[in-house]
């Protein structure tokens, strides 16, 4: 009866042990599977992003830094673009920014979602660095479906305010804004102007809401 | 007597679980350490890098991708700059390239390491795109540090040559950058100015790339 009692025990912590070894694997899978986009760094295709990501901002920036770096993380978008005729369209997408190159510079990627107005939906890049010398940001935003780039340089009015200007010579500006900065929330207004600054058109309005915990500070 | 062995059994497994399940733990934790790049993609400072990076062009490019597609990867990049004293300069670094947003835009990253009284590598990156309207592709070259934009257009010279040109690096000089004798493992990167409007040209760098690691799929 002892004898029995006893293998009965080996035969059980023996279950548990191999338990516990199987646990280990599949949480170890799992955590690899929860990567998703992070495939393994030695797929010579994801190379260039992970040297391209940085996880702050570069000590040169100083109190600059977080003029952008405050928008790092995610942000959901309800976007709404106004024609000259009076017509209001509405997506949604996202907002989603992070310090690259050592921290000398953010960029940044907008995606609106396809829908019956954008059926293909949308996706461009800038890259914001600061110059030191003119104490201002420089943007280039980059449109590759559409053939586009175009510079704006400008910065920080007051706490919860940015705005960038084109540099264009033709009379034709643009004035981007990132208006009501909070912890979680921002504006984005994108206006034109014919006559050379003097009057502006509001042609797209972007509410931004953070999608998930803000990151350290930056 | 038996008692106690059953007891010293008992105690024996205990052990050997926990010491099992303890490895398990470990080994995890060093496979994280092994990956600096791949934190956690909760991590909303990774969250932009997560979403630009593509595994390959967009199926819009049709054969165009190959044109700057297969030069995705890793590349030791041996670096020499003629000054126009005739001064030679060598530096060593990385060339990283990745296609980006859907793959409808091809992303580098160019790292100079330190040397002389520099303490800290420089870093600059190109966005590339194809213009279908125009039948070029177009190239935003952007340096953070020195606050500077160029952008160039150009294509194809045959099988194993690519030519891009700008007026921007200098407003009184053409600008002419080529990749060539372009094979899997090698290229070499020219960078040519003319101020006579193209007629002659002078050598300003020439880099030298060797492949690292292995060719991604096609």
């Amino acid at each position: 009866m002892k004898k029995s009692t006893f293998t009965q025990w080996s035969a059980v912590w023996l279950l548990a042990s191999g338990f516990l070894w199987w646990t280990g694997f599949s949480n170890r899978s799992a955590a690899a599977a929860e990567k998703g986009g992070n495939a393994p760094a030695t797929d010579p295709r994801l190379d260039m992003v992970t040297a391209l990501q940085a996880m702050g901002p570069h000590p040169s920036l100083g109190d600059h830094a977080k003029d952008f770096g405050r928008f790092v993380g995610t942000w959901d978008g309800e976007y709404n673009e106004f024609s000259k005729d009076g017509k209001t369209t509405r997506s949604s997408g996202e907002w989603i920014f992070g310090w690259v190159m050592d921290g000398r510079a953010i960029q940044d990627l907008v995606i609106i979602h396809p829908s019956a107005a954008h059926k293909a939906g949308f996706i461009g890049t800038t890259l914001r660095y600061f110059d030191p010398k003119s104490g201002a940001w420089s943007v280039t935003f980059i449109d590759p479906e559409n053939g586009a780039v175009e510079t704006l340089t400008g910065g920080a009015v007051g706490d919860d305010r940015i705005v960038l200007l084109s540099q264009n010579t033709d009379g034709k500006e643009s004035r981007w804004s990132f208006d009501d900065i909070r912890p979680d929330s921002w504006t984005f207004r994108d206006e034109g102007s014919g006559d050379g600054g003097k009057t502006w058109r509001l042609r797209e309005e972007d509410h931004m809401k953070r999608r998930g915990v803000a990151p350290p500070a930056q | 007597m038996k008692k106690r062995t059953f007891a010293q059994w008992l105690g024996v497994w205990f052990l050997i679980s926990v010491f099992v399940s303890s490895t398990n733990l470990s080994i995890r934790g060093v496979a994280a350490k092994g990956k600096p790049a791949n934190v956690p993609a909760t991590d909303p400072r990774l969250d932009m890098v997560a979403a630009l990076q593509a595994m390959g062009p967009h199926p819009s490019l049709g054969d165009q991708a190959k044109v700057f597609g297969r030069l995705v990867g890793t590349w030791d990049v041996e670096y020499t700059d003629f000054s126009k004293n005739g001064k030679v300069t060598y530096r060593s670094g990385k060339l990283l390239v990745g296609w980006i947003m859907d793959g409808r835009a091809i992303q580098d990253l160019w790292i100079v390491n330190p040397s002389g009284t520099r303490k800290e590598r420089e870093v600059y990156t190109d966005l590339r795109y194809f213009d279908p309207k125009s039948g070029t592709w177009r190239a935003t070259f952007i340096d953070p540090e020195n606050v500077s934009v160029a952008k160039f257009t150009g294509g194809p010279a045959g099988d194993d040559r690519i030519v891009l040109q700008s007026p921007d690096i200098n407003a009184n000089m053409d600008t002419r950058w080529s990749f060539n004798d372009i094979r899997p493992d090698s290229f070499a990167f020219r960078d040519e100015a003319s101020s006579d409007g193209g007629k002659t040209w002078r050598l300003q760098s020439e880099y030298h790339m060797k492949r690292r690691g292995a060719v991604p799929p096609a």
